[in-house]
């Protein structure tokens, strides 16, 4: 293969998807820890397959095809290989884009672009990650350009350097070292490639992924009205919702924000020039859609009343004064006015975790959390939905970090992201909640108090494994803190009760038992007698969490 | 002349100021009444002392309840004041946001001629109250016009501040008197908050997690309001001696100041529940 065409770019993804598919458990399990919570196939598949659902609705030769592809897998990215990904496919987008079939040349370019945007979507890049997998495939592509190769040879040399990179990651990396594993998202972007390069016959694949049978079809939309509400009807300046998709070409997004500002609030224009959305809180819906008609066609036309749906939602629940009661108002006291100043979203699993949030504040919650990362779009729709002119996102996971930072990236200048990698520490940080400060102080404050606590996690090894010296075996109960296995037992109570020493031996006065699915409240309370006794100065709170796969979160503060 | 005129102007507070002892002989105090259900009834600090009232709360299981002085109540008050040579009579109150007693003391005060009657809505509670009370009454006794007095305690009642905590919210949200602290009230996770008294009203200052940690902010809160020459002011506890004791001296090193304790009566006491603790902080 001399060039690559739309339809042959097309054709990778989509084999790259079968491919994913087939090897999704084994990629999930390339877990560091054995913990029940490996998903980096399943996010990356989730992803590509928002990328090739976009693609498949797109026949505009290669750069069409890229820029739908890039558009998909951004709104579409889960967990923090996927959004990684999704940055790759952005800068592949923006290599393509001018490009009608593309040469050896033009591939390795691509990929060095997709790379460097790769790199860029991560504060504190790590080697050893999918970061060097995609660097050294872009920089053994630039290697046999130089040399003259043509498209397919060119991704044959990235494809083969990917996969020495990920046999190498653990040499990098010292936590895959003491697990005994590749890295997982690199793993995953070389399952991608090869079953890409076989779609196009570039290598020869022993398994026939083309046999597979992919179903992509639209997802179906989560109401993002049962988890949120809208504003409070009185303080409702601007009362429609207005939603357009147009399409059209050499669309400037910039200058349709600057023409739609004036109009409302919570204005939001993105996509590329040949698609965009908009979405703005306006009174003036027709002068919307006639702003979009300057530029192209109008494909798909939302407009909601947000004053109608607060009465229909005030009715239905009852819930006159839910904003007052969360803290939200601007002055409860007289009772004058609420209005939702600044909302909060809220990544959560567990019923008991949502509750005591809710009790704090937060007002929409997107369901995730280990093995179940949602997606960039839909933390974007909880927090669009909340019709807050100002949205705080807590992921809740480190796994959720970029998802929720890249959400907030797209909502612009209205959403904050506090980096919170639990639920403890959500809980910690909603105690500095403040709709009054600016959002800078905002997130410095809630950030503050998340990182102030200490979180533990006790759960059940998925797999025998040697972890820095730790023997564990399968089914085994162990304590996790910082990184580490720090407890391990074969009775649950008493890994939580180790744990508890580990986090509470450089001080704390507060820990907080949360408890999940898996155990009863008087096996729990066992488990608070026991460290009671252990630390009688030490305060002890306890409470349902509701989470799965971690029976006990131990939170010191 | 200083002390004919001292001995003209009188001084009334009631009884969620919670004066100490040796002070409700020089300040005319009147009683509000505590309810525990519908037959007993007390007058605050005459028939029950905070002792007796804790025990009581402890025992009785039922949530008492209070109510403030008749304006009758007032006017008798001011009249046997006026009959022993008053000419003016300065009645400071707690914050007519928490209380009716303010009002009662107004409508009191019309209902009797003679003396001049100026009653104050401090928009403070407990000590703060009396705080204002009892400098009132010293100026009285240096020889300062009721104008004077007038002028120095607004003054004063500016920089009053008053910091607490309690053991548990729900006194003050069962009583009505949770103020801007509503939100706080029936989530499912424990939050202590720092309290304090703005524009009269029981508001959140900041939330923490755990007694502990609580306890540390009051302190520096308290402490922050204490700097400077002259700072004096009390602490406030409701059945929390030990941990009275331990912001006393925590407080002391910290400002440098040693702060008398004073326990919550049961008035105040009924509203923020047992193990309350408090600073009532006055920096000149």
């Amino acid at each position: 293969m001399e060039n690559l065409t739309g339809d042959a770019f097309r054709r990778m993804f989509e084999g790259g998807l079968a491919a994913l598919t087939a090897e999704r458990p084994r990629i999930d399990n390339l877990n560091v820890f054995p913990v029940p919570d490996g998903d980096t196939g399943t996010n990356l598949h989730l992803t590509l397959e928002a990328a090739v659902r976009a693609s498949s609705s797109d026949t505009d030769g290669l750069a069409g095809a890229v820029r739908a592809l890039a558009r998909g897998s951004l709104l579409g990215a889960r967990g923090n290989s996927g959004v990684i990904f999704s940055q790759w496919c952005k800068g592949l987008s923006e290599a393509l884009e001018h490009v009608e079939t593309a040469g050896g040349r033009d591939v390795a370019e691509a990929l060095r672009r997709a790379s460097e945007a790769a790199y860029a979507a991560v504060l504190e890049p790590v080697e050893g990650t999918l970061l060097t997998v995609v660097r050294e495939a872009a920089e053994a592509a630039e290697r046999a350009a130089d040399e003259g190769a043509g498209a397919g040879a060119v991704l044959r040399a990235a494809y083969e350097a990917a996969r020495k990179a990920v046999a190498q990651t653990p040499a990098l990396l010292e936590v895959l070292r003491e697990a005994g594993v590749v890295d997982a998202g690199g793993e995953g972007f070389v399952t991608i490639l090869r079953g890409a390069l076989a779609a196009v016959k570039v290598i020869d694949e022993k398994v026939n992924y083309s046999a597979i049978r992919v179903e992509v079809e639209a997802a179906p939309a989560r109401p993002p009205a049962a988890a949120a509400r809208p504003a409070e009807a009185a303080s409702i300046e601007f009362r429609y919702c207005t939603e357009v998709t147009v399409q059209g070409e050499g669309m400037d997004l910039e200058a349709t924000r600057r023409s739609l500002a004036p109009l409302g609030d919570c204005l939001m224009v993105v996509g590329d020039p040949e698609t965009m959305k908009i979405h703005i809180h306006t009174n003036s819906p027709g002068r919307v859609l006639e702003i979009g008609c300057e530029w192209g066609e109008l494909v798909d036309v939302k407009v909601e009343n947000m004053v109608e749906q607060n009465r229909q939602w005030t009715s239905a629940t009852g819930l006159h004064d839910a904003a007052e009661s969360s803290g939200l108002s601007a002055s409860p006291a007289n009772g004058a006015q609420t209005s939702l100043d600044c909302g909060v979203v809220a990544v959560v699993r567990g019923e008991g975790f949502r509750e005591i949030l809710q009790g704090m504040g937060v007002h929409a919650f997107v369901e995730g959390g280990p093995s179940m990362n949602p997606s960039t779009e839909e933390i974007m729709q909880a927090a669009q939905a909340l019709h807050a002119r100002r949205v705080v996102i807590m992921p809740n996971h480190r796994n959720v970090l970029q998802a929720a930072q890249q959400a907030a990236e797209l909502l612009e200048e209205t959403a904050v992201v506090v980096p919170t990698e639990s639920m403890p520490e959500a809980v910690a940080a909603m105690v500095r909640f403040d709709p009054e400060l600016d959002a800078d102080e905002l997130v410095a404050a809630m950030t503050e108090e998340a990182k102030s606590v200490r979180v533990g996690e006790v759960t059940r090894a998925a797999a025998d494994r040697e972890f820095f010296g730790v023997r564990v075996r399968k089914g085994q109960a162990i304590g996790l803190a910082e990184g580490r296995i720090q407890s391990v037992s074969d009775d649950l109570e008493e890994a939580a009760a180790e744990l508890a020493q580990f986090l509470t031996e450089s001080g704390g006065e507060l820990l907080t038992i949360y408890y999940g699915t898996d155990v009863s409240p008087k096996q729990a309370e066992t488990l608070r007698d026991r460290i009671v006794q252990a630390r009688p100065e030490l305060e002890v709170e306890m409470y349902p969490g509701g989470q799965p796969l971690y029976p006990y979160l131990l939170a010191v503060e | 002349m200083k002390g004919a005129q001292s001995r003209v102007i009188r001084i009334v507070t009631d009884s969620t100021a919670d004066l100490p002892a040796e002070w409700r002989e020089r300040v005319h105090v009147v009683p509000l009444s505590i309810h525990f259900g519908e037959k007993e009834t007390y007058r605050d600090g005459v028939d029950l002392d905070a002792d007796g009232f804790y025990d009581k709360l402890t025992r009785s299981g039922v949530l008492p309840h209070t109510s403030q002085p008749s304006p009758h109540d007032f006017e008798e008050a001011y009249r046997k004041l006026d009959a022993e040579g008053a000419q003016t009579i300065l009645s400071y109150h707690i914050s007519s946001k928490l209380s009716g007693t303010y009002r009662s003391a107004v409508l009191g005060a019309g209902a009797v001629d003679g003396p001049r009657i100026e009653a104050v809505d401090t928009g403070l509670a407990s000590v703060g109250t009396g705080l204002l009370a009892m400098e009132a009454f010293q100026l009285a006794e240096q020889g300062a016009s009721a104008d004077e007095i007038l002028a120095v305690t607004a003054e004063l009642q500016e920089k009053i501040r008053v910091f607490f905590l309690v053991e548990t919210l729900e006194y003050l949200a069962k009583n009505g008197r949770i103020g801007r602290a509503q939100a706080l009230a029936g989530g499912l996770l424990q939050v202590k908050p720092i309290l304090t008294l703005e524009d009269g009203v029981v508001t959140p200052l900041e939330k923490a997690r755990g007694r502990a940690k609580a306890l540390r902010r009051l302190i520096e809160r308290s402490s922050e309001a204490l700097q400077g020459e002259g700072a004096k002011g009390f602490i406030v506890q409701a059945r929390a001696l030990a941990q009275a004791e331990e912001l006393q001296a925590q407080i002391a090193e910290a400002a440098g100041v040693e702060l008398p304790i004073v326990p919550l009566g049961p008035t105040v006491g009924a509203h923020v529940g047992p193990g309350a603790l408090g600073v009532i902080a006055c920096a000149r």
